[in-house]
């Protein structure tokens, strides 16, 4: 039976210090970045952007092929080289030049990634 | 071109990747997989270490066998075609690698759990104790990649 315990363990081990999926690692407060872009990985589970702002280099979690599509975004719009403006929430370590975009602007156009979130 | 830059240039892992439903599919099969896999690991190694009460430990191995095998070819087939998608990531991946590590031990220890697994030696309890260690270990390694 002592084995069953280390299972135990094992599974509290597992519990993940920071998932990336969903918004329960972002800070409440709304987030503005704005920026080029200067390297995309496009793509499921998600697609990331690195963006150079302010000296800073930012890692911008934005959708899924499909939502990223639904927003009006083409790879194209997303690929180095872009000026857009990342508005969602940065993660609540704010050592980490890390956030999750809800809604993109690109030329004053706004893509919302998240139409149901409000 | 490296191999991980060929894999995923294929026409599969690209459509995978930009694909609406088949990655979550591929990604739960490969979920169901690995649960299979375990599923059917954790009660025959812990039959064969006499940790539980059951049915006669060959029995056991006899009739788990045959699922742990089919859950390890599901989530390895599903796994493949994940990996595929981001393969270029994935091998510079620390929790990658050390699951290909773990899992390439697992699977030299199955490699002998099916010769001597049953027999009920000294060597055959230290087999099924290193497989259900490592088994556990590849899925939380794997696990981990989502994390890094």
């Amino acid at each position: 039976m002592r084995l069953f315990h280390a299972f135990v363990v094992l599974g509290l081990l597992a519990t993940p210090a920071l998932a990336h999926h969903g918004w329960r690692w972002t800070a409440d407060g709304e987030f503005s970045l704005t920026g080029v872009v200067t390297e995309s990985r496009l793509g499921n589970p998600h697609g990331v952007l690195t963006v150079e702002a302010n000296g800073e280099s930012w890692t911008v979690e934005v959708g899924q092929p499909w939502r990223n599509a639904q927003a009006g975004l083409s790879d194209d719009m997303l690929a180095p080289g872009a000026e857009l403006t990342a508005e969602g929430h940065r993660s609540t370590d704010p050592a980490q030049l890390l956030m999750k975009a809800e809604r993109i602007v690109i030329g004053g156009q706004l893509h919302d990634l998240y139409p149901d979130r409000s | 071109m490296t191999f991980p830059e060929a894999l995923e240039a294929t026409a599969l892992a690209q459509h995978l990747r930009a694909s609406r439903w088949a990655y979550p599919l591929v990604n739960a099969g490969h979920v169901a997989g690995l649960g299979l896999l375990v599923g059917a690991v954790v009660p025959m190694d812990l039959r064969l270490l006499h940790l539980v009460p059951g049915p006669e430990p060959a029995a056991v191995v006899a009739f788990l066998r045959p699922f742990a095998v089919a859950g390890l070819v599901m989530a390895g087939v599903f796994g493949g075609l994940l990996f595929a998608t981001a393969a270029t990531d994935y091998v510079q991946n620390g929790w990658f690698r050390l699951k290909m590590a773990l899992l390439a031990a697992a699977l030299v220890n199955a490699g002998l759990h099916v010769r001597l697994g049953a027999a009920g030696t000294r060597a055959g309890q230290a087999i099924a104790a290193v497989s259900l260690l490592l088994w556990p270990l590849v899925l939380l390694a794997g696990r981990m990649i989502g994390y890094s």
